[in-house]
């Protein structure tokens, strides 16, 4: 993904899905956004951590759908609502060399916006509400800040995978204690 | 060249990997007692696979597997007609030729000129087997004395012509033997073989009819179309084949079939001595491939029972492209889902037709699934088989004497899970033998036969397959074993453990008891690998061994990955599916048990048997509470492992298509998948065993740290 970005800044121009998370606007490369759907009810995962927010059933496939909010370590968690949408996500997994798709739960689409190099603005040294990790950079548009965020960070699949691990033990000794 | 030959080439190699096995397992077979009937039997089989491997190898003109394939072929030869005694060190020079010919064979598909090492190696073997025929057959060696000649084909320097005339030639006023004198007046050397058919039935006899065919070679510079005018004026009333010099003996072979009798024709030329041998011998296997593939030709098949066996053979597989099938399991796996969903809305409606009908059409995809998957399955004994060679080479090479004895041979496994055990069982097998089976001298000093025995063993057990690889050396040794994994800082000197933990501490990354590191084992690399590749195919490995008898190592596999009768159950709500065949039995939990009796514990008395159980709402960490008479347990069970599951309700059978959850759940031991339900919502597939064993480790380790 990282090259992905990369590929956007060398051509100066890229396009962008904006998304709102919480109540900040947020975006995301949309060469990589395949669709997005409804937020539609989803199956919780058992002893799971809240990053996750369950699988959903797209034309056959379970697809696990991430709780950005949660992911990004946001203090207020906004309720999910009629407006909230799943982002379907494509990614690259090198590991096991395919490509997977993951729902990306959001309060709203906002827009899509072409963002050029002049528009971007490095992220914020310190003061942001989320990990700087996350943040790829930053795009002034409209006399607005909106954070672009680095894709292959938020979506660490090993990284997340450890904390669902954790998460799982957590819930065994919390029950076992009892 | 213009043709393309790689689709050739690779049936050619997979078709020379199956015969090579197919030689290795009889040459195996050949080193135990058999009955002369029997060992005939198994000396033609290999003796047909390497000549098949040589014919085809010249065809595409790899010469250095034509070579060494000649020899070993000459010598089978020989040993099929008596000629030759079979001894150790013969089937060991075959096993070796086997091995190489693989090389070679796998070196020339990718043509690759096989190095100076490997074919200091092919000119041993011939050596060494020429050996064998030296004094049997002063052609063959002759031929051997000579070897840059043996790598190239013998060559057909001289032109062939089938003339068959048909029967009504001579009523039509065409005299055969015109053309034939006017054929020797244009070339040289020629020299006819004539064919006399269909003059058995005396009684039906017509002295009007032509019975007569023949086959003319000779030597001659004139072109084809220039001989074919000799005979243009009986074109119509006969089959005339021209094969210019040096052609293949697929044309040959193809011309014959032109004859009435083509089995007398090919023994009349194998007489007439006007071919190569090599041609001959083509020419005699290709026809029986025909033959085999020909149902229609039943009154040959008295006479070649050899070729009828195979056509038995060939008729009980077929080789499908694996992407297909999985293809097709996938289908039918979404036509499961859909079969529910389709299930659910005709029971909406109510209409009872419409249900009666849903029905059957649900049993009929059952049955479709069921067979489906049932493609995919292959005996476990090909598998199995391999070991003969791993068990006798590693053997030897220890100076152990080893036997080998398989169980369960017929038993099928998913064909995913037969690739992927092969290698766990490889390890298992090497350290059997190396640290386990004791060397001769030990084992008649500790009162056993010499031979140790390896048994390797299949079986099917409450839905799952389990393989159980057993030897009867000295077992393992538990001080050795903890010794060693405390200096290795794998567990403390304090830790206190069960003799079933010791003995999986075998399988710790890092481990090895073994004194010295041996070629075969003792790097410590390998069982933790056996270890972490059965875990993720589902499967569980044990460990038992009794100290000077030996051990035995079973492996668990369930049977398939992708589609399984799965039971579901519901809590807060939420559907949940496990494996039918983990389930023991299901009860309503205020009839076994009052409520006030399970406040603070998590084990019920069922009928006088203690049943620990687990609470599924409170492992998940849902707080709210149930009433207690509307909870259901559902009884499991996993190898000798019995347990309970707390849930709201129960839901009853569901076929189940297991789709993966990908990376992101990997690793996260409860959960093995999820499933598509008939209302569109997903379920997720809770693995038991893992569930309650680590529920069961965690309580352990509270209990340390009290």
């Amino acid at each position: 993904m990282n090259e992905q970005s990369k590929a956007i800044s060398n051509s100066e121009q890229g396009r962008y899905l904006f998304v709102c998370i919480g109540y900040d606007t947020f975006g995301i490369p949309i060469e990589s956004v395949k669709e997005v759907i409804e937020h539609t009810e989803s199956t919780m995962i058992p002893m799971c951590s809240n990053v996750i927010s369950g699988v959903i059933n797209v034309r056959g496939s379970v697809i696990p759908v991430l709780d950005v909010q949660a992911r990004l370590n946001l203090k207020s968690v906004t309720p999910y609502d009629r407006y909230s949408c799943i982002v379907l996500y494509d990614f690259y997994d090198d590991i096991i060399d395919e490509t997977m798709t993951l729902g990306m739960l959001v309060n709203s689409v906002v827009s899509i916006e072409s963002i050029t190099s002049q528009h971007l603005e490095e992220s914020p040294s310190f003061g942001s509400n989320i990990p700087r990790q996350f943040v790829w950079k930053m795009a002034k548009l409209n006399n607005r800040l909106t954070s672009l965020l680095d894709m292959a960070k938020v979506i660490d699949i090993n990284e997340i995978n450890q904390q669902l691990k954790i998460a799982q033990d957590g819930f065994f000794l919390r029950h076992c204690e009892r | 060249m213009t043709l393309d030959l790689s689709s050739a080439i690779s049936t050619f190699l997979s078709e020379s990997k199956e015969l090579l096995q197919e030689m290795e397992d009889g040459l195996i077979e050949l080193e135990s007692e058999l009955d002369e009937y029997h060992r005939g039997e198994v000396i033609n089989a290999v003796f047909r696979a390497i000549h098949t491997i040589k014919g085809s190898a010249g065809i595409f003109g790899f010469d250095h597997v034509v070579s060494l394939t000649h020899i070993v072929e000459t010598t089978l030869d020989a040993l099929r007609l008596n000629q030759i005694l079979l001894d150790k060190d013969l089937i060991s020079a075959y096993l070796s030729s086997r091995d190489l010919v693989e090389t070679l064979v796998e070196l020339a598909v990718e043509e690759i000129e096989p190095d100076d090492s490997t074919k200091i190696q092919v000119n041993e073997l011939i050596a060494s087997l020429s050996n064998y025929i030296n004094n049997e057959n002063e052609e063959d060696r002759i031929l051997k004395d000579q070897p840059a000649d043996i790598g190239t084909v013998e060559s057909n320097s001289k032109w062939h012509l089938f003339f068959v005339p048909n029967e009504n030639v001579l009523r039509n006023g065409l005299d055969p033997f015109a053309f034939l004198y006017f054929l020797s007046n244009e070339v040289e050397n020629l020299h006819i073989d004539t064919f006399v058919t269909s003059l058995e039935q005396t009684h039906t006899f017509d002295p009007e009819s032509n019975y007569f065919s023949f086959h003319a070679v000779f030597d001659s510079d004139k072109s084809s179309e220039e001989i074919a005018e000799i005979f243009e004026f009986i074109q119509t009333e006969a089959n005339i084949s021209i094969i210019p010099p040096n052609s293949s003996y697929q044309d040959i072979f193809n011309a014959l079939g032109q004859f009435p009798d083509s089995a007398s024709a090919v023994s009349m030329l194998e007489n007439s001595q006007s071919l190569p041998t090599n041609y001959i011998d083509s020419i005699k296997s290709g026809r029986s491939e025909l033959e085999t593939s020909d149902d229609s030709s039943p009154s040959d098949t008295n006479s070649q029972p050899k070729s009828n066996q195979q056509k038995i053979h060939q008729s009980k597989t077929l080789r499908v492209e694996a992407l297909k099938l999985d293809r097709l399991i996938d289908q039918v796996g979404e036509m499961v889902i859909t079969g529910a969903r389709t299930n659910l809305l005709a029971h909406e409606t109510g209409n009872e037709t419409l249900i009666e009908a849903m029905s059957l059409l649900e049993r009929l995809v059952e049955n479709i699934r069921d067979s489906s998957l049932k493609l995919r399955m292959v005996q476990i004994g090909e598998t199995f088989n391999k070991f003969k060679r791993v068990v006798r080479d590693i053997a030897q090479e220890l100076g152990k004497e080893v036997e080998l004895s398989i169980e369960g041979a017929e038993t099928e496994l998913d064909k995913t899970f037969v690739e992927k055990v092969s290698d766990p069982l490889m390890h298992i097998v090497r350290n059997a033998i190396d640290h386990g089976i004791e060397s001769p001298d030990v084992r008649k000093q500790n009162g056993k036969d010499a031979t140790g025995t390896l048994t390797l063993r299949a079986y099917h057990d409450s839905g799952s397959i389990v393989i159980e690889i057993k030897d009867d050396g000295q077992g393992l040794n538990k001080e050795r074993i903890l010794d060693r994994a405390i200096e290795r800082g794998i567990i403390t000197p304090e830790q206190t453990l069960a003799d079933k933990e010791i003995n999986l501490l075998i399988f710790e990354p890092g481990f090895s008891t073994a004194e010295a590191v041996t070629n075969i084992s003792g790097r410590g690399v390998g069982m933790d690998v056996v270890k972490r590749n059965i875990e993720s195919l589902r499967g569980s490995v044990e460990v038992e061994s009794k100290q000077g008898l030996g051990s035995s190592i079973s492996i668990r596999l369930p049977l398939t990955l992708s589609i399984i009768d799965g039971f579901m159950f519901s809590v807060h709500d939420a559907n949940y599916v496990i494996p039918l065949d983990t389930v023991v039995e299901c009860l309503e939990l205020h009839e076994v048990v009052p409520e006030e009796d399970i406040q603070d514990k998590n084990y019920i008395n069922l009928r006088t048997e203690v049943l620990p159980f687990i609470r599924l709402r409170s492992l998940f960490g849902i707080s709210e509470k149930i009433d207690h008479s509307r909870e259901s347990l559902v009884i499991v069970q996993f190898g000798t492992l019995r347990a309970g599951l707390v849930v709201d309700s129960l839901k009853g059978e569901f076929q189940t298509v297991v789709k993966p959850l990908g990376r992101l759940f990997e690793g996260l031991k409860c959960i093995s998948g999820a499933t598509i339900l008939g209302s569109g919502n997903v379920a997720i597939i809770l693995d038991v065993s893992a569930l309650i064993k680590s529920a069961i480790s965690v309580y352990e380790s509270l209990e340390i740290k009290q």
